[in-house]
């Protein structure tokens, strides 16, 4: 009787205990606002209405939620086999590039066909980047954390380089020409900016869903847990580590080509506001998992949508969307620990209460292990 | 062409000196056991505490003590996720570092909202030694910095002492090799690396503050650039060795120098590919030095009375 009751406890108290955590993160968030001289509450309207309160305002939240995503699928890949893949960002540029290199080739193909041929260039180009650190590890034994990070910034300088120099447009401005109609993302909705990306931000997830339940999932995740047990096992690690990079990369180099094929249409250095970092955090907060990847990073669409229009009528700067995140995550962390170590405790004491009630009613004695 | 030589080495320190902070703490927190992949958002949240501390109060004492303060408060945040409630110290880094990009760029822009000119504070000059900064080539390149620089110099023995010649280094080494052994001859593992998480804190915010107040006398949100990576990398290249870690820090430095003295002197080569340099030469030497180098025994895990 107890044992049910229990459980069914802990099963709530654990899916509450992230709801509180991001709460907190709202408190504290509050409390810096009010600090700076805003109304925390108007703030926060603000951010749901900016957000989600008109169909154009859900249709951007939308467009969001689709680079937050694929780029936090991407990043959980490579999580849940424990490969530190901090380098999204830069592999999503070079996605990007990938699709712009083949949009501004190809022309006069149906444009179904069109827009795929990009995707896959901007899947090839992530992943191909994304093997640089994978190659390092299984060859040198090199951390992947480090060489990811770094990886960055020398992406971002190469693309850079590209669009004031050989892919430039004319004009003034470091952008490339434009892709050719075909290779766009239709628009979904009229009027708005949601466009297709949003059925492959989809697929991607469907995808990772099923790769965890497939048996090649499985090998990839045990390499990740357990290296040494999936030696034992006859697993190739090298392979396992390689195809698990070049999944996360091509993932990340997917939200490139999608950004580029449906939002931007051709290549800027600001392609990206930092949404292969944001998916680091949506990774963790989602569990590695699909479906947690697929809450948290339309969650964090919102806050980045709402924190532009709090910026535009509050002057909140933008950056207030990139604390909170970062606080959720540190707030969950901690939340984490009351399920892992506080919970069981309090289990056993009304455990122990229980059980005392139980015992007092039939006659036994209950005081035993009161003072442990 | 040999000014131009001793112009590139002396910036080449410079250049060098924010990372070569970060690491020489960041290897006080891995030496006993914590591995803190926070440094480039401590870094930051020392660069703007530097900054408003100098701009408000106009006194760059002051602004290098807020400098110091605001990291091993973030720092002290690690220790308690890490140490405390035992989370994934990957995890609990990458919190950190993502916390610390958030929040300086949030507080800068609070205080100075969207601005067109920069505020900047007056850098710290350069403090020639005496005598010594008039020896020919020497002099120039070692003996003619700022006070951060002295103090850096000076760091770098005191670290390698604190950390092997006195007994609160053994003790924090201990925790770090075997923090069970630790535990049972009485050393209160938790509390050792508290102290050294947040000593690495105020290290960073050393390296931040740097940049803030000598390199450009502004702030602005890319403008830790990676070096707390770099930093971390440097600990890993100088095995965690205070005068290795030294020189890790000095080639990246010399690497950022030169590749910015050849972008002025003018070169055929773009100039993206030099800024690269500085990011792929870290991962060129540790695709070498990787296996070589031997972590603290106990380096990322977690410690729990009890367990095995």
């Amino acid at each position: 009787m107890s044992t049910t009751l229990i459980l069914g406890k802990r099963l709530s108290f654990k899916h509450i205990v992230p709801f509180l955590s991001g709460g907190l993160a709202f408190l504290v968030g509050g409390i810096i606002l009010y600090a700076a001289g805003v109304d925390p509450l108007e703030a926060y309207a603000l951010l749901i209405k900016g957000s989600l309160g008109t169909t154009r305002a859900i249709a951007d939240t939308l467009v969001k939620t689709i680079s937050l995503l694929i780029s936090g699928l991407a990043v959980a890949v490579a999580f849940k086999c424990r490969l530190w893949n901090i380098g999204a960002e830069g592999q999503l540029y070079m996605g990007a590039l990938g699709g712009l290199l083949v949009g501004i080739a190809v022309v006069g193909m149906i444009p179904v066909v069109s827009v795929i041929i990009v995707l896959i260039a901007g899947i090839a180009f992530g992943a191909m980047f994304s093997l640089v650190p994978a190659v390092l590890k299984v060859k040198l034994g090199v951390s992947e954390i480090i060489v990811t990070v770094l990886l960055n910034f020398v992406a971002l300088l190469f693309i850079s380089y590209l669009l004031h120099g050989p892919i430039k447009a004319p004009g003034f401005l470091p952008y490339s020409p434009d892709i050719f109609p075909e290779s766009e993302l239709p628009i979904l909705i009229d009027h708005t900016r949601l466009h297709a990306g949003l059925i492959i931000a989809g697929l991607a997830a469907i995808f990772v869903h099923f790769l965890w339940k497939s048996k090649i999932g499985f090998e990839l995740k045990s390499v990740g847990m357990n290296i040494s047990a999936a030696r034992y096992a006859g697993m190739n690690i090298t392979k396992s580590i390689l195809i698990t990079m070049a999944i996360s990369g091509g993932l990340a180099g997917l939200t490139g080509a999608v950004l580029l094929a449906g939002v931007q249409h051709r290549l800027i250095e600001g392609i990206s506001p930092g949404y292969g970092f944001i998916a680091v955090i949506i990774a963790l907060l989602g569990r590695e998992n699909a479906l947690g990847v697929c809450l948290v990073a339309f969650f964090f669409a919102v806050l980045l949508a709402g924190s532009e229009s709090m910026y535009r009528t509050l002057g909140i700067p933008v950056a207030f969307a990139q604390t909170l995140q970062a606080l959720v995550l540190v707030f969950v962390l901690i939340g984490e620990v009351f399920t892992r170590i506080h919970l069981p405790r309090r289990i056993k004491r009304v455990n122990e209460a229980k059980l005392e009630d139980h015992g007092k009613q039939i006659g036994a004695p209950a005081e035993r292990g009161k003072g442990e | 062409m040999i000014d131009f030589i001793i112009g590139i080495v002396a910036s080449g320190i410079r250049m060098s000196t924010p990372s070569l902070f970060a690491a020489l703490g960041e290897n006080i927190a891995e030496r006993s056991g914590v591995l803190n992949l926070g440094v480039e958002g401590m870094m930051l949240i020392g660069a703007f505490a530097g900054f408003i501390g100098t701009f408000v109060t106009g006194n760059v004492i002051i602004g290098i003590l807020f400098a110091v303060s605001g990291p091993m408060v973030m720092a002290a945040l690690m220790a308690f996720l890490s140490v405390s409630l035992r989370t994934n110290q990957l995890v609990a880094g990458l919190a950190i570092w993502l916390l610390g990009v958030g929040l300086a760029a949030l507080l800068y822009r609070l205080t100075f909202g969207v601005v067109t000119v920069a505020p900047t504070v007056p850098t710290i000059p350069p403090l020639d030694i005496p005598f010594l900064s008039s020896i020919p080539v020497l002099g120039p390149i070692i003996f003619h910095h700022d006070a951060m620089i002295y103090l850096a110099f000076l760091l770098i023995p005191l670290t390698h002492i604190f950390l092997f010649k006195t007994n609160i280094g053994l003790k924090i080494r201990t925790v770090g090799e075997n923090p069970k052994q630790a535990d049972t001859l009485g050393v209160n593992v938790n509390r050792i690396r508290y102290m050294s998480v947040i000593i690495g804190g105020a290290f960073a915010g050393l390296g931040g503050s740097y940049i803030a107040l000598v390199t450009t006398g502004s702030f602005s949100e890319d403008i830790a650039a990676g070096q707390g990576w770099i930093a971390l990398a440097a600990v890993i290249f100088g095995r965690w060795r205070p005068f290795w870690i030294v020189l890790g820090a000095f080639v990246y430095g010399m690497v950022n120098a030169t590749a910015l003295g050849l972008q002025t002197k003018g070169t055929t080569i773009p100039f993206q590919f030099l800024l690269m340099l500085p990011y792929l030469l870290p991962i060129a030497i540790l695709a070498v030095m990787y296996k070589k180098s031997v972590a603290p025994a106990a380096l990322a895990t977690p410690y729990k009375r009890g367990e095995r």
